[in-house]
């Protein structure tokens, strides 16, 4: 046996070791980065985006659309469901006790009525186009069971049934949904589906449900959340699945019905693994994005930042998702890794969000970067939507953490 | 990241792969008089003894790493799941490895009981893809899982000794080896999806 070659064999085995654990540690395992937040910290956030949608809200009711800091542009574009969802965030902002947000929303509202599509029994939302969507209308039946559990004001209850009407007309047998209707025609687009409105219109139905009892809204969302559960991701060609914030929100409200319990759950089995699919996507998209900085050699591995509304919406799913997991005992094991992850989104959003020491120092119109998240210099009236919306849902995380012992 | 107890616990084994060394054990120790002595007169039972003295060291390594896992993974702000990811690659990498390098030999080796430090310990059994393997399965599965996987292969490790050079047939050793190799890519790869997709 050759005892010199012993230390080379050694040599060997260390840098083997060394090159395992520099890839590992430089490729696979970045640090995570959280920021650590707290109530108030969220409170201050919420109100910080409630503002700048009142700042930047125009006298009809609709928003700054998109703004390009760079250039002090504001960039001519506008979208109706991005209405209805920044309206319906101003309305969870109201519940959550910001002070100011029920008006603005209130002005969005205003706008969304004098902008409705009216045919048969039912009513939507539709300024200009001849693509009727049913997002717009979902979301803004959405907003209107947060106004009216939050204030007990009835005088929209109409108006919610109309919209929830023509998302009936949408939806089909196997509990797909239409993503439009079409006012050439003046038929459902049946066979073209979004990959947000299915989830958004099953949220309004299901929380259409959660107000008004016992006028049928459960039956048909409770198909559109079994296709949601069962079909959707291999009809409609998602692979891997679509992470869905707004099947979270309806399985959400879902699993508060009043009138469902043991043994007729208002939750199925296939729910429940859906549940714990759509966990898993949530949580690695969170870990990805704790993972980015902006720094080489950081971005090349991991891109760049997401969107305002990205983070936003991954902060709404994980939220939503847990929940469902606190009311149904058989997701509890999803209950702590949920509300880590959750924790760990609206922490990055609130790092995320421009201050007002930022927006002085470093952009040309600081009403209009204040509060705001920006990706290439350019904020979207949905940034400031969806991550007003994570950030809002996480109080109850922590107060719920709060209060354990 | 929810885990399979049993299942981790085989791979840690298999990517060890006791059969791929068995033919380069039976010759360590085999110059030693006090390993012999202490070992018995029995034909490669010097090579069993420095065998299982080199794993049990290993064994050490690996319930320690097992043991800190949380702590080190608390240390450089990764969580589990991305650890399994990790771990999972890793394996798969070592399958490649494998595929593509002839078995290890015995020599160079340390005299006497020096065997069992190099090349027992070192390189044969205290390789990176079981070390970042143990850290993972220590932070999901417990320690316990590490400390039970190691006994196994300590066992496995002085088997593979046990047989003395040439006796056993070689397809045996080699389908053996392969096995266990194909094992671990596939437990690598279901690592892998278990990090990504876990919660």
């Amino acid at each position: 046996m050759s005892r010199r070659s012993v230390p080379r064999r050694v040599l060997g085995a260390v840098l083997s070791w060394g090159l395992v654990v520099l890839l590992v540690r430089v490729v696979v395992a970045l640090p995570e980065h959280c920021p650590v937040v707290d109530r108030d910290d969220l409170i201050a956030s919420a109100f910080d985006a409630v503002g700048w949608l009142e700042r930047n809200q125009n006298p009809d009711g609709t928003w700054l659309y998109r703004y390009d800091a760079a250039a002090d542009e504001v960039i001519d574009d506008y979208n109706t469901v991005r209405h209805a969802g920044v309206t319906m965030s101003l309305y969870q902002a109201h519940t959550a006790g910001i002070e100011g947000a029920l008006e603005v929303g209130d002005r969005g509202l205003e706008y969304a009525v004098a902008n409705l599509v009216r045919h048969d029994d039912w009513v939507a939302f539709e300024p200009r186009s001849t693509r009727v969507t049913t997002g717009a209308a979902a979301l803004l039946v959405a907003g209107l069971v947060e106004r009216r559990l939050a204030t007990g004001d009835d005088r929209h209850d109409e108006l919610m049934a109309a919209l929830s009407r023509f998302l009936l007309v949408h939806v089909e047998p196997s509990g797909a949904v239409a993503e439009s209707w079409d006012r050439r025609s003046e038929r459902p687009r049946f066979g073209l589906y979004s990959p947000f409105f299915t989830g958004e219109v099953y949220w309004a139905l299901a929380s259409m449900h959660l107000v008004f009892p016992g006028q049928g809204w459960d039956e048909p969302a409770a198909r559109i959340g079994h296709y949601l559960a069962t079909e959707r991701d291999a009809a409609e060609g998602y692979f891997p699945d679509l992470p869905d914030h707004w099947a979270a929100y309806g399985m959400w409200v879902t699993a508060m019905w009043p009138d469902h319990d043991t043994p007729t759950r208002p939750m199925s089995d296939a729910q429940v693994a859906y549940v714990e699919r759509q966990a898993g996507l949530g949580s690695i998209q969170t870990r990805w994005e704790s993972q980015r900085v902006d720094d080489v050699p950081r971005h090349l591995l991991r891109g760049r930042r997401t969107l305002g509304a990205g983070l936003g919406t991954v902060g709404e799913q994980l939220t939503g998702l847990w929940q469902v997991a606190v009311a149904d005992e058989r997701l509890g094991h999803l209950v702590e890794p949920l509300a880590e992850r959750a924790v760990c989104v609206a922490g990055m959003v609130v790092d995320r969000q421009v201050t007002e020491a930022e927006a002085q120092e470093h952009y040309p119109d600081p009403g209009r970067a204040r509060g705001a998240w920006f990706q290439f210099d350019i904020t979207q009236m949905d940034d400031q939507q969806h991550a007003l919306s994570a950030v809002l849902l996480t109080l109850p995380i922590l107060d719920r953490s709060e209060e354990l012992p | 990241v929810t885990g399979s107890a049993w299942l981790v616990a085989v791979a840690l084994v298999a990517a060890v792969n006791p059969p791929r060394l068995a033919p380069a054990l039976p010759a360590l120790g085999a110059d030693s008089t006090s390993i012999r002595r202490r070992a018995g007169a029995r034909p490669g039972s010097g090579a069993v003894a420095v065998s299982m003295a080199g794993s049990g060291l290993a064994a050490m390594v690996f319930v320690a790493l097992a043991w800190s896992s949380n702590w080190l993974l608390d240390a450089i702000d990764v969580s589990a799941a991305t650890m399994r990811v990790a771990a999972g690659l890793v394996l798969v990498g070592a399958v490649v490895r494998d595929v593509v390098r002839r078995p290890p030999d015995p020599d160079p080796a340390l005299a006497g009981w020096g065997a069992a430090i190099v090349p027992v310990a070192v390189p044969f059994v205290v390789r990176p893809e079981i070390g970042v393997l143990a850290i993972s399965v220590g932070a999901v599965e417990g320690t316990w899982v590490v400390l039970a996987a190691s006994a196994a292969l300590v066992g496995l490790m002085g088997l593979a000794a046990s047989t003395p050079a040439g006796k056993l047939p070689t397809h045996i050793t080699r389908w053996a080896s392969w096995l266990s190799t194909t094992l671990v890519a596939v437990v690598g790869v279901a690592l892998t999806v278990e990090g990504i997709y876990a919660v």
